[in-house]
């Protein structure tokens, strides 16, 4: 299951912000574009609190502040285990070529099964 | 082994507060105590990428003289609590154009790729 892509513009307030949390950057870390989990429309959510298990961040291109990107989130891997849900979330970012230049993957658990946002 | 950097840090409940707001995730695993009840945690815990983000310092030496952190990886062990001090070790090898690093700390583990921008 597959979000649209969304059109997210890299801002300098956003970079502030960021560098509010996490200091001053020299350059842009590979996990900046989880941020634009903030600005899209993911069609499904757990019904209990997800937990992050584990991260994977890559960026073949470094973003810049000013451009747009068309970013999408993938989900898959759904598993079921012990009581829990399993699954797995991808961010990926594109460029104005077209071009996968983030890819964020979060691996996640559950106690509930995913639902469909109303 | 070339490098090998040590490093220490606090999360505080501010941190969670700031990184809710960056990023949007207001899951209420990271504010309320009745989300944690079932979940075998001892009170609301930090978000998984707010510590990422913070570890991300283990690599500022370089990423200071320009290098990109191209690859970022981690793995979330146990739950991280506000006012909690992480302490981490990055260990790694410096190339004429890569450096890798592998993170290990209170509760987490993580490997790291920093290069020269093209």
């Amino acid at each position: 299951m597959k979000t649209k892509k969304t059109a997210i513009s890299l801002t300098k307030e956003m970079i502030d912000e960021f560098e509010v949390v996490f200091g001053k950057q020299y350059t842009f870390p590979p996990t900046l574009p989880m941020i634009f989990y903030r600005y899209m429309e993911v069609a499904w959510e757990p019904s209990s609190p997800p937990i992050l298990r584990d991260q994977h961040c890559a960026c073949t291109k470094e973003l810049v502040v000013g451009e747009t990107y068309l970013c999408q989130v993938e989900l898959d891997n759904l598993k079921q285990m012990h009581g829990c849900f399993f699954y797995t979330q991808s961010l990926f970012v594109y460029d104005k070529q077209g071009e996968v230049c983030c890819r964020c993957v979060s691996k996640l658990v559950t106690h509930s099964p995913l639902r469909k946002k109303t | 082994m070339c490098v090998q950097i040590s490093d220490t840090f606090t999360v505080t409940e501010e941190n969670i507060k700031q990184y809710a707001h960056l990023s949007g995730d207001d899951n209420s695993i990271h504010f309320e105590k009745s989300s944690v009840i079932g979940q075998d945690f001892q009170a609301p815990i930090a978000h998984g990428m707010l510590v990422m983000g913070l570890v991300t310092t283990v690599a500022s030496r370089f990423t200071q003289k320009g290098m990109i952190i191209t690859t970022y990886n981690m793995r979330f062990l146990k739950p991280i609590y506000p006012g909690e001090t992480i302490e981490i070790i990055g260990e790694g090898k410096c190339e004429a154009e890569v450096v890798s690093l592998r993170i290990v700390g209170t509760k987490i583990r993580g490997e790291m790729e920093l290069r020269w921008p093209k």
